[in-house]
């Protein structure tokens, strides 16, 4: 099981299908059964398929080989040949990244899917390939919402006086904007930290919510649709530029496919662990959608310390998403 | 040379120091996070992070120091049974393993931090801190134990084996 | 390229070079001999800096500062103390009086070399003292250290639960009654391995003394259990609290600390933090490109992929694990591992609360194992008379109980999930 040839051998393509022979070493930070890792997996399956072997993706699942923090470093170095990792902590390299935890951008998910394959998504592509990565896919986590033991979450008002769990500058900025405070404590702690109300509540998706098992520790869910959770999957740019044409082809076409089948499983995902959760027991208040304005209104000093971040870009961005 | 060799020393013992202190000030910043939370419902949103940061520091800070005093764990089952000539030859071979380690760790941790300079990577949190401050921690830890390495193969002498404290 | 790393490790440690850059150094050749020569090297601070990037690992420094701070201020000294006149006229009164306390402070924190630290500080020079075998001390001081990670809260739990997504407050509760047989296990053996000693029983008032003296001392644990179940701080920040206690304690009642001893305090906090932090490293740039060439992974794939009923996969899987504990740290252990092995035991049908507590008395081992095992480092590092091979010698009855253990779990994993699926909410 443990092959000896160097990663970035690329021998003299012998056979009739014309695939240069290559190791693409591809590492991921989430649960083997979330819906995102379920895809890249299919993806790295499918390019093995179709290259006849010859394209070998090797994927280390789960955190296995990096974890979130070091992703984007191994990435740019060439540690690994290929990575996701959130859009949040690549807004650490690329401000502009941050786009995604801006809230309340994008109504639903074919708009998210409308902008990634515009300017919108050109744009961001371009600032990433600027730092030596280049983007293959924008995998859709789907929208993060809040959970809290105190009170249902009706009006941004209830916020107040609330310490959140928070991960990432942006949400952090939301829950200030919020009157809550937002806390910082390691991932592992945030289960116990709810059951023990050492915090009252904290921010993520409902698939992660519900995997986490937070129905256990948290009375209340708001369905608010505040921000969208990207991942990204990344590929080191001078290894790309490496690649022959018929390769990167192929890597192009088969990533599309996972990119529309991750969208596709997100609304999906989302809508059931949001019914799962309340099955369990949890609150759930979904925000009116016309009441949406209200919480954007509040939220708009977010938006400020983004520009402020990512300048021009950030700017233009923003501009583009407002014009749907 | 004396003097140039008892600065390196003091260097590394200040380098022990300094971690000592940084990890007071740990304890010091999470003690204040728990009360201004708990107490006063306002968590800060510098504790948690810098207090990761202090804790690197204490690390690579206090390494060098840790080689000079034999505070590192090691194995001494053939050490214990051979002749000091032997314990000499294994000191210095072993000094010089240490210190291969270390200049690489110094090279490219110093390549490291010219890199995340340049790609100007923040920590992805509300203080968006210039992640090659803490990343240099590295170099100097690695510049310390660099010293550390050498200052004991310029000692020579007998492998003392892990002895401790 | 196994016997590289194997026998690498072999040469390295054998020739004395320490265990933090024998592990590193190894990493540094594979890297270059495996993995595409100099260009790997830049993983090397990434992967430095990773290994230490994690809030959870604050503690540890913090409670080896507080076990140094309890053993320089006499805290500690007066909280045994307290603990040898309830115990010690029972044969082997006093190993039932460690365990006792490393229960105690067990369940304060979630790290096993921070409970091997703080207690054998006190309990070493104590028992020896008193004319216990050392041999029987490191051992049971070794031992009772790993119980930190199996009696709630437990990093590895944390570990486990954020990797495969099992209710971490659930596997806490699974470690409880578990923790419980292991430790009074330990303490009969103990107890039996040491018959021979046998203090006169203290008086009811030399008793109430001693406990009249320890109130401080006990007054910490209580604190710091009261403070984490009642979620003032979580079990990370306990640590802090701790430090500040103890310091609390030793200024204001004991009034003995001062620059002097706070500087020599802080000075061998520092050694032993250092010492520890970079086996961590080392481990983890050993686990990288390990985990790079797809060595532990080919391990366990070969042994899960045997075509055998799950029983004997569920023992390759033991096997497996004892060896990779052998060579690796914990932390490294469980997120190579768990990826692979988590979907296999759900898909083999065993209960996966019940593998974690498994899994974390593999892990207890692992803390105990030659050549790399944290728990005898810590405890090599409190006196410099001790050896490994001494330290090793002592500890293997305790690892053959934990073994007997894995497997009277295997027979009954009723033990560790019975209140977990009773009602808990
Ligand atoms: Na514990
Ligand atoms: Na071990």
């Amino acid at each position: 099981a443990c092959n000896n040839e160097k990663s970035n051998d690329k021998a003299a393509a012998d056979s009739g299908d014309g695939y240069e022979e290559t190791t693409i070493r591809l590492a991921y930070n989430l649960p083997q059964d979330h819906h995102v890792a379920v895809g890249i997996e299919d993806f790295a399956k499918k390019v093995i398929e179709k290259s006849d072997g010859k394209v070998n993706v090797q994927v280390y699942p789960a955190g296995q080989l990096l974890s979130d923090k070091d992703m984007n470093q191994s990435i740019l170095s060439g540690g690994v040949e290929m990575g996701v990792n959130s859009s949040t902590l690549w807004s650490s390299t690329v401000p502009a990244m941050g786009v995604f935890d801006v809230p309340y951008i994008f109504n639903d998910y074919a708009a998210v899917g409308e902008a990634v394959n515009g300017e919108f998504g050109d744009k961001l592509r371009g600032a990433m390939e600027e730092k030596g990565a280049k983007v293959l896919i924008f995998a859709d986590y789907g929208y993060v919402q809040f959970a809290n033991n105190k009170r249902p979450l009706k009006t941004p008002a209830d916020f107040k006086g609330l310490k959140i769990r928070s991960i990432g500058d942006l949400p952090s900025e939301l829950i200030k904007a919020y009157g809550a405070s937002p806390v910082f404590m390691g991932g592992g702690e945030v289960y116990m930290a709810l059951q023990r109300d050492t915090v009252d509540g904290a921010t993520s998706g409902t698939t992660a919510m519900l995997q986490r098992k937070y129905d256990e520790v948290t009375k209340y869910l708001t369905v608010n649709n505040y921000a969208y959770l990207e991942f990204l999957l990344a590929v080191n740019k001078d290894y790309w530029d490496g690649l022959p044409k018929k390769t990167q082809d192929l890597l192009t076409e088969v990533a599309a496919e996972t990119e529309t089948w991750i969208r596709e499983q997100a609304e999906k995902e989302d809508t059931e662990s949001a019914k799962g959760l309340e099955e369990k027991g949890m609150e759930v208040y979904y925000v009116p959608a016309d009441e949406l304005d209200v919480w954007k209104d509040a939220a708009a000093p977010v938006r400020d310390v983004f520009v402020k971040n990512a300048g021009d870009l950030g700017k233009e961005l923003l501009e583009l998403v407002d014009k749907k | 040379m004396k003097k140039v060799y008892n600065f390196l020393d003091l260097l590394v013992r200040w380098g022990a120091y300094i971690a000592g202190v940084l990890i007071l000030i740990t304890t010091a910043m999470t003690f204040y996070e728990v009360v201004s939370r708990s107490f006063f419902h306002k968590p800060t949103s510098w504790a948690t992070e810098l207090s990761i940061y202090a804790i690197i520091g204490s690390c690579f800070l206090g390494s060098a120091y840790a080689v000079r005093t034999y505070s590192h764990i090691t194995v001494d089952i053939l050490i214990n049974n051979v002749n000091d000539r032997f314990k000499t030859i294994l000191a210095y071979l072993t000094n010089s393993l240490g210190l291969v380690f270390s200049i690489i760790f110094t090279l490219y941790s110093y390549l490291h931090v010219i890199k995340t300079f340049n790609l100007g990577v923040t920590s992805a949190s509300l203080l968006r801190i210039p992640m090659y401050i803490p990343e240099s921690l590295l170099v100097f830890g690695g510049v310390l134990l660099c010293i550390a390495f050498i200052l004991q193969i310029i000692d020579g002498g007998i492998h003392r084996g892990g002895e401790h404290l | 390229m196994n016997l590289f790393f194997t026998g690498g490790m072999g040469i390295l440690l054998l020739i004395g070079l320490p265990v933090a850059f024998t592990l590193s150094l190894l990493a540094v050749a594979g890297m270059y001999f495996f993995n595409g020569g100099t260009f790997a090297f830049m993983q090397i601070p990434i992967i430095s800096y990773k290994s230490l990037d994690d809030f959870t690992l604050t503690a540890l420094p913090m409670y080896v500062l507080m076990s140094q701070v309890l053993v320089v201020s006499g805290v500690g000294r007066d909280l045994y103390e307290m603990a040898s006149r309830w115990f010690r006229h029972f044969p082997g009164g006093l190993a039932i009086a460690t365990l006792f306390c490393c229960t105690v402070f067990s369940a304060i924190s979630g790290s096993s070399v921070a409970t091997a630290v703080t207690v054998g500080s006190v309990a070493l020079p104590e028992m020896v003292r008193r004319g216990y075998n050392k041999r029987h001390v490191l051992g049971l001081l070794a031992a009772g250290g790993t119980l930190g990670i199996l009696i709630p809260p437990s990093i590895p739990m944390i570990i486990y639960g954020s990797v495969t997504g099992e209710s971490v407050g659930k596997l806490f509760i699974a470690g409880i009654i578990p923790g419980a047989i292991l430790t009074i296990t330990f303490m009969i053996f103990s107890a039996y391995q040491t018959r021979h000693i046998k203090d006169i029983p203290a008086t009811w008032g030399e008793r109430l003394e001693a406990s009249r003296k320890a109130i401080w001392g006990l007054l910490l644990p209580i604190i710091i259990i009261g403070g984490i179940y009642t979620g003032i701080f979580t079990p990370t920040e306990a640590a802090a609290v701790g430090v500040v206690l103890s310091f609390a304690i030793a200024i204001f009642v004991y009034k003995n600390i001062n620059l002097t001893t706070l500087k020599e305090i802080l000075v061998s906090t520092v050694k032993t933090n250092a010492m520890i932090l970079f086996i961590i490293i080392g481990a983890m740039l050993l686990g990288y490109i390990l985990t790079i060439l797809q060595i532990p992974q080919g391990i366990v794939n070969f042994a899960t992929s045997q075509d055998v009923s799950p029983w004997i996969i569920f023992i390759l899987i033991n096997i497996v694990l004892l060896i990779l504990g052998m060579f690796l740290e914990t932390v490294s252990i469980l997120v190579i591992t768990l990826p692979i092995l988590y979907p296999i035991i759900i898909a083999l049908g065993f209960d996966p609360i019940w593998f974690a507590i498994i899994m974390v008395i593999n892990m207890e081992l692992a803390l105990i194992s030659p050549p790399v095992g944290l728990n005898l480092f810590v405890l090599k590092g409190l006196d410099k008379e001790n050896t490994i091979s001494e330290i090793v010698k002592g500890v293997i009855p305790y690892a053959i109980i934990m073994l007997v253990f894995i497997i009277v779990l295997s027979f009954f994993p009723e033990i560790a999930t019975v209140l977990v699926h009773s009602d808990i909410k």
